[in-house]
């Protein structure tokens, strides 16, 4: 294997790598949280399995095939990372009256005023950014299937056309 | 809670729908845009996931503990034992109506808000009296001692 083509495997692979580090330590991070009280809480596990799954198309005998579900997984965990932000800030939001220093006027505060303070966790017990830790992983995955070998591409055109251009 | 369990499927359905839309086969990296997909839960959507929601403020608490006191064993007992001779309701097998009659009895403001709470976190250790899961999971919400106090005060495993 020549020099660059080996430091752009070992790149994918350690790309490839960090996603499945990401995955084993929100799993333990959902764990140690007891996240699971309800169907709404359950909802990144199994954003996380389908990031796993991405994980293993990627890396394991990767097949154009296996490439692009890998990357339709990983769009659909995408949005599951999005939901659980909003969510986040919805429940910080909600639990704004119950805040001992703000909950009293919490009605007379301006909108934009809640929505800041749901947003930087100043009410409510979500911590706001968790779940883009779940983009983060199939961000990576996604860029570990760019150019891919597998996917018969040269320079981002199918290899086919590549060689036919060049007689 | 329900409103956001649908709210939740609906989010979850429409991101897989974008990304199955979104992902042609092209080899080109995938431009993510499923924020749309899951903006449907709109900020005026969380309000209503509580329509029973009755938040008395303190000033009503003081009729109502008279009126509990009064009316004992009517329609609301939980209401009535949490305000009587020291029962109190349980925080593992009472309703939520129960549990919200006698944190309204007791004066907590946003009892709706607390009762969803304490229903969420449900099982209670039956070994535990002072309810510690309980004061745990409700202080991750900030509120003053003596909400707080007051919610334990009325609740039992």
């Amino acid at each position: 294997m020549r020099g660059e083509e080996g430091v752009v495997v070992l790149l994918r692979r350690g790309v490839l790598a960090l996603a499945a580090l990401g995955v084993a330590g929100v799993a333990v991070e959902l764990a140690l949280l007891r996240h699971w009280n309800g169907v709404v809480q359950v909802i990144p596990w199994l954003g996380l399995g389908a990031a796993a799954v991405a994980v293993a198309l990627v890396a394991v005998r990767p097949t154009p095939a296996r490439l692009r579900l890998a990357r339709l997984i990983a769009l659909g965990v995408l949005g599951v990372a999005a939901f659980g932000v909003l969510e986040h800030v919805l429940g910080n939001h909600d639990a704004g009256p119950l805040d001992a220093e703000h909950g009293e006027g919490w009605e007379s505060l301006s909108q934009a005023t809640r929505w800041w303070y749901a947003i930087t966790e100043t009410v409510g017990p979500s911590p706001t950014f968790a779940p883009a830790a779940l983009a983060q992983i199939v961000l990576l995955v996604l860029l570990a299937t760019v150019r891919h070998p597998a996917l018969g591409r040269v320079g981002g055109r199918p290899r086919a056309a590549v060689e036919a251009a060049r007689g | 809670m329900h409103v956001r369990t649908a709210i939740a499927a609906l989010g979850l359905a429409a991101a897989l729908g974008v990304g199955a839309a979104a992902c042609g086969g092209s080899d080109s990296s995938p431009s993510p845009e499923p924020a749309p997909s899951v903006a449907e839960p709109t900020p005026t959507e969380a309000p209503a996931a509580e329509p029973t929601e009755s938040e008395p403020a303190p000033a009503e608490s003081a009729a109502t503990d008279d009126a509990a006191t009064d009316d004992a064993g009517a329609t609301e007992p939980g209401a009535a034992d949490a305000t009587g001779a020291g029962a109190k309701v349980s925080a593992n097998d009472g309703s939520a109506g129960e549990i919200q009659a006698a944190l309204e009895a007791a004066g907590v403001p946003n009892a709706g808000k607390w009762t969803r709470e304490v229903m969420e976190y449900r099982r209670y250790p039956a070994d535990d009296p002072e309810l510690g899961k309980l004061r745990k999971e409700l202080l991750k919400y900030d509120p003053s001692d003596e909400v707080l106090a007051t919610i334990l005060s009325v609740l039992e495993p």
